[in-house]
């Protein structure tokens, strides 16, 4: 944990300023997770604060400081898996649904030559993003999480309230749903 | 484990190292404590409303109660009889009278048996 189980007990008594030392310690980790989780880097801070205000009014529900965690995880979930469905009743696209095109132009419109090394790196997470459009938005959270952000399955198991057993076959099913668009992508000679 | 296998779990630590690190802006915490506040103030809005309907529905049925008792008593006791002992044996006057009209309406005209 990244911090003391008293500090989150502090928070949990309703202590403004364990709350916020608490917020200060997870911001960087949640940010990164919704980064992740929904790839809009413009939304990534309204998300992460819609985590934070969830987390300040059911803060008095968590049993004990040793499960805050998972709790936060799932709070986290929550908030992307809503900000998901928002954002797909607003038909809006992503810049993983965009064509090759429309993402140059962006970049272009972000302004400045990117190095080889970001070239790179963008190249990777348009191909992964591309693998992940496999799976459904739930799988792909779900791998997400496992594969990338390096959960083990234990925390799944507390973040989800789902059996190991039943998680296992899940991430299996869309890991395997990810190699089988990995090979076909080798096949074709784009990756 | 396949090579396909392998090659993925690579290609997942790359996209990690890929992603770009997000750090808050300077405001995250102010805008943050914001938001709590804004929440909290919500539910005192609904509650400040139940109130000012609750108080408003009891206002109304008074008033109500009022329009409902206020006619009947002045008409009895004001209107037509100076008190309500007055009242009370009108009352049980018109019932005799109409207890005995309909007594004699009722009884079968006298039987003459000498014929």
């Amino acid at each position: 944990m990244l911090v003391e189980s008293q500090l989150i007990e502090k928070a949990k008594e309703g202590d403004p300023s364990a709350f916020n030392q608490v917020v200060l310690a997870y911001r960087k980790r949640i940010l990164g997770v919704i980064s992740r989780l929904i790839g809009r880097p413009e939304d990534v801070e309204d998300v992460a604060q819609e985590v934070f205000v969830r987390l300040y009014y059911s803060l008095d529900q968590l049993r004990s400081a040793d499960v805050f965690e998972p709790w936060l995880y799932r709070l986290t979930v929550n908030a992307a898996y809503d900000y998901l469905r928002r954002v797909k009743r607003r038909h809006e696209s992503r810049m993983a649904d965009m064509s090759e095109t429309q993402v140059l132009m962006a970049d272009s419109a972000a302004g400045g030559k990117r190095s080889a090394e970001d070239e790179e790196k963008s190249r990777v997470r348009e191909f992964v993003e591309a693998l992940f459009v496999h799976v459904s938005e739930e799988d792909r959270i779900l791998l997400t999480l496992k594969e990338v952000e390096g959960l083990s399955l234990k925390e799944l198991e507390q973040i989800y309230r789902v059996n190991e057993n039943a998680l296992k076959v899940r991430l299996f099913r869309a890991r395997q749903r990810v190699i089988k668009a990995y090979e076909a992508a080798k096949a074709n000679g784009t990756l | 484990m396949t090579e396909s296998d392998r090659h993925l779990d690579e290609l997942l630590l790359q996209y990690r190292a890929a992603c770009p690190e997000v750090d808050a802006s300077a405001d995250f915490m102010p805008r943050l404590w914001a938001r709590i506040d804004n929440r909290r103030s919500f539910p005192l809005v609904f509650q400040r409303l139940a109130r000012v309907l609750v108080t408003a529905s009891a206002a109304a049925c008074l008033v109500l109660a009022a329009l409902n008792l206020a006619p009947h008593s002045a008409e009895r006791l004001h209107t037509k009889y100076a008190t309500y002992a007055d009242a009370l044996s009108a009352e049980s006057a018109l019932e005799r009278t109409y207890f005995a009209d309909s007594n004699q309406k009722a009884r079968p005209a006298p039987v003459n048996y000498r014929h």
